[in-house]
């Protein structure tokens, strides 16, 4: 024994006060202290106008509340943006980044310590598209992909979504028969497999066997997942449209240089593309009709009714010397589509929300509404403008980036 | 008998005249009317800023700039181009490039070629020209490659392919040199070594400093003796009279100072250290010290951490401006038009990127104008809108540092060689202006 009871349930609730101390800034009295404001600058919203004078207030790293005069609560963080320009995070339907590893499973491989998600977040890309392997051989389906944040030195929070799309090639002639001879097959399963639901106890019938190999055709058919195409020319983009109408499935295609030309086809058959404004691309001299690329794509686009994700000529982050041409600079890229004669407002959304939805994620980023993610970034000036600088950007309403502290370019001012 | 010689000769003067006007008709005098005219040009030569003329009119005729600035009346018989919601700014000058030739690239027998020259390569028809002038391109200075020591000499044409004949802006722009990196060929003669390539260059230099200084002499009636005629180094005598400069491929502070040490300090030739990234910038105040040395940067425009390992974005033309170096020239060294690194028609946005990084967007506008055509000695004729100047002119809807704004029409020497599908600006036949505009 020995022990004085007395003594030690004052050890015991002093104990219980150091725990009670030091969780403090997770206990529920002191809630608001998680919630974030920025206020003060021109909102971007992308899918509902530009909000001037703005505030938006973040909760559990989700936009909770948005709008002019919107009350902060008192102990809240806040940033001020007057003057800045705040809009979503940038989101890139492409990219070749280190930090996605190589391994095929992409949730396996993810490095948060790679420079190019530092540089994302100094670019204000909070949301990039991933993809590792691809088809090879005469295999016309293969390879995964991702959406993943940039969330530098954190683990945790990277993937977003994996397998968002099936990377499909059409361009060897073998690789086309395969695809085509598939989809044929799981077309023909899932109709029996129908019928079989239907009638198997009223007709006894015998079990349906489902073929080998056509998991990722079904996936596809059944519209749980679009597939992702490379096509340049006008004929090869026609070559997909033709499989469309054979088989009711949603389709992305990358590298959509002669789009313009089929844009009407493209927008009947509601294909998605990613497209690059400054891609170069001779005309070819040996067909009669339109050819080549031109910076007027992305505008012939949207007038036929067309969606589409704007990327660099380079998907990379480039540090050897060139600039404005890889991701750090993403939205010159949309800059030189209104030159093409885009409107403004649609360029935005290529870099933005319709950049989500073609990868996915829309339901939780691409533009500032409530109870999205708060990956939010804070602009100098428009995003359009050659001068222009990510000053904050936050992912799930933590800030990752400030230019001030960053020594990439916070040595970098334009006062002189 | 004189007499009906002269008079003769004035009849055949008038018929030869007739038929060639005939042939060719005489461009037509256009007057522009602009919302802002961005010169260029300081106002006297004390000054350093740039003329800005709000509402202003531009006249010109035979391919040539004859009056500008803000009251100006349009005379009779002048084609009106209405500019008054756009900016009117020179033609932009490029000081480094490879398009708009066939078959000039690297001649790669020997490291040392002095005979060599890119003129003949001249290709109106290339892609790239048609290209380079959508982008507001109008005067390039286009030369072989880097793949050896002394590659032979550039050539400077105006992009006006309608007269080819007529393209030639200089037959001999520049010499080009190439110093560090790239002529590094170990093609298993002297120069695999920059040792090799110093001592290969030197040589040439000397010979043909003192073939130069031996014909100074004989011209000059100092020596009788007529010298030996040396094909091979003809053209450098060029280089030697102060004629044309030197444009050297180069690359870190080593290759950088070694140029201006070579061929400025040892020869005493205007030079144009070209590309000079990898920390080049760092002897950028010796650059700056020096009369006859041009800083031409480009394609790369930034330096990441490298050398300084700082782990900053340094920025070439904001680094170079800040050590003082008063003639930089951005260049997109374009080797073609599906190069992706940067095509020619984005020489502007080179210039963008150049400011964006941190250069005053005034300094980075006469980075692609101005500073080319002094770095090239061909200021007296393009490179900013002046009296007298070629009538070389760029009009959009913003700044050529705006990407978001197409260039709408171009003229060079006067003529309008681009106007952008759908846009009309040619308003009128006859002068007498309208109030409206």
């Amino acid at each position: 024994m020995g022990k004085n009871p007395q003594k030690s349930k004052a050890y015991t609730a002093h104990l219980v006060l150091m725990i009670l101390v030091t969780l403090c800034p997770a206990c529920p009295l002191f809630a608001d202290q998680d919630v974030t404001a920025i206020k003060g600058g021109d909102l971007y919203t992308i899918t509902s106008g530009i909000i001037k004078n703005g505030t938006i207030l973040i909760e559990d790293g989700k936009i909770s509340r948005i709008g002019q005069n919107i009350e902060i609560p008192k102990n809240a963080k806040v940033i001020n943006a007057a003057g800045k320009v705040v809009m979503p995070g940038l989101v890139t339907a492409t990219a070749e980044v280190g930090m996605a590893g190589s391994d095929n499973q992409i949730a396996e491989s993810l490095d948060p310590f790679h420079y190019s998600a530092s540089l994302a977040l100094a670019s204000g890309i909070t949301s990039i598209y991933v993809s590792r392997g691809g088809p090879s051989g005469s295999n016309p389906i293969g390879g995964t992909n991702a959406v993943i944040k940039p969330t530098y030195g954190d683990l945790e929070n990277m993937l977003v979504k994996e397998s968002v799309a099936q990377n499909a090639s059409l361009s060897s002639w073998m690789g086309k028969t395969n695809f085509l001879e598939n989809q044929r097959k799981a077309h023909a399963y899932l109709q029996k497999f129908d019928e079989y639901t239907r009638d198997k106890d009223q007709k006894k019938l015998q079990e349906l066997k489902k073929p080998s190999g056509i998991d990722e055709y079904i996936r596809l058919l059944k519209k749980e997942l679009p597939a992702r195409l490379r096509a340049t020319t006008a004929a090869e983009l026609l070559d997909i449209v033709e499989m469309i109408d054979e088989f009711d499935i949603r389709v992305i295609i990358d590298d959509a240089v002669e789009a313009w030309v089929v844009a009407e086809e493209i927008a009947k058959h509601d294909i998605h593309l990613v497209i690059t404004p400054r891609e170069k691309r001779r005309p070819n001299e040996y067909i009669s009709g339109s050819s080549g690329s031109t910076l007027e794509n992305a505008a012939i686009l949207k007038k036929a009714g067309v969606k589409f994700a704007i990327v660099p000529t380079s998907p990379s982050f480039a540090t050897w010397g060139i600039a404005g041409r890889d991701l750090m600079a993403l939205p010159m890229e949309a800059a030189f589509a209104v030159s093409g004669g885009l409107d403004e407002q649609t360029a935005l959304e290529s870099i933005t929300i319709n950049a989500a939805e073609i990868i996915g994620v829309a339901d939780r980023v691409g533009s500032l509404q409530v109870g999205k993610d708060a990956d939010i970034i804070i602009l100098d000036g428009h995003p359009f403008h050659h001068k222009t600088f990510v000053e904050l950007t936050l992912i799930n309403g933590k800030i990752l980036y400030e230019k001030s502290k960053s020594p990439y370019f916070s040595h970098i001012t334009h006062d002189n | 008998m004189k007499n009906a010689i002269a008079i003769y000769s004035a009849v055949l003067l008038i018929i030869v005249g007739t038929v060639y006007a005939e042939d060719k008709p005489a461009p037509p005098k256009y007057a522009v009317r602009a919302g802002k005219i961005l010169t260029m040009a300081p106002a006297d030569k004390s000054s350093a800023d740039t003329v800005v003329i709000n509402h202003g009119i531009i006249l010109l005729s035979d391919g040539k700039i004859e009056a500008l600035g803000a009251n100006i009346q349009i005379p009779k018989g002048y084609k009106v181009i209405d500019a008054s919601d756009r900016w009117v700014t020179p033609g932009i000058v490029e000081a480094h490039t490879h398009i708009g030739t066939e078959g000039g690239f690297n001649d790669m027998v020997t490291p040392i070629n002095p005979e060599l020259q890119i003129a003949e390569c001249v290709n109106p028809e290339d892609i790239t020209i048609e290209k380079a002038v959508t982008g507001g391109v109008t005067t390039i200075h286009t030369m072989p490659g880097s793949g050896t020591n002394l590659a032979g000499f550039s050539v400077i044409i105006k992009l006006d392919k309608s007269e080819p004949e007529k393209m030639i802006l200089r037959e001999l722009g520049a010499m080009k040199i190439a110093q560090a990196f790239n002529p590094e060929r170990r093609g298993g003669d002297l120069g695999s070594t920059r040792m090799g390539m110093s001592w290969s260059l030197r040589q040439i230099l000397k010979q043909a400093k003192q073939y130069t200084e031996a014909w100074q002499a004989y011209e000059q009636g100092k020596c009788k003796e007529k010298p030996e005629f040396r094909p091979e180094l003809e053209k450098m005598r060029k280089v030697f009279n102060g004629e044309i400069p030197t444009i050297n491929h180069t690359y870190s502070p080593w290759g950088v100072m070694q140029t201006m040490r070579m061929f400025n300090d040892e020869n005493n030739l205007n030079v144009i250290p070209t590309h000079t990234a990898y920390g080049g910038y760092l002897v950028g105040a010796e650059a700056a010290k020096r009369d006859g040395v041009s800083i031409n940067i480009g394609p790369r425009v930034v330096e990441f951490s490298r050398p300084t390992y700082d782990g900053r974005f340094h920025a070439m033309g904001a680094e170079y401006s800040k050590a003082g170096v008063k003639n930089l020239s951005i260049n997109t060294d374009s080797v073609g038009w599906s190069s992706w690194i940067a095509p020619q028609e984005e020489l502007s946005f080179q210039a963008s990127m150049s400011a964006h990084l941190g250069l005053d967007d005034l300094k980075a506008l006469k980075a692609i104008t101005i500073n080319s055509a002094r770095a090239l000695d061909i200021d007296d004729r393009v490179g900013s809108l002046e009296i007298g100047k070629d009538a070389d002119i760029v009009i959009k809807r913003g700044s050529l540092l705006d990407h978001t704004t197409p260039v709408d029409l171009v003229l060079i020497n006067g003529k309008i060689v681009y106007q952008r599908k759908g846009v009309t600006l040619v308003v009128k036949d006859e002068g007498a202006p309208s109030e409206k505009g």
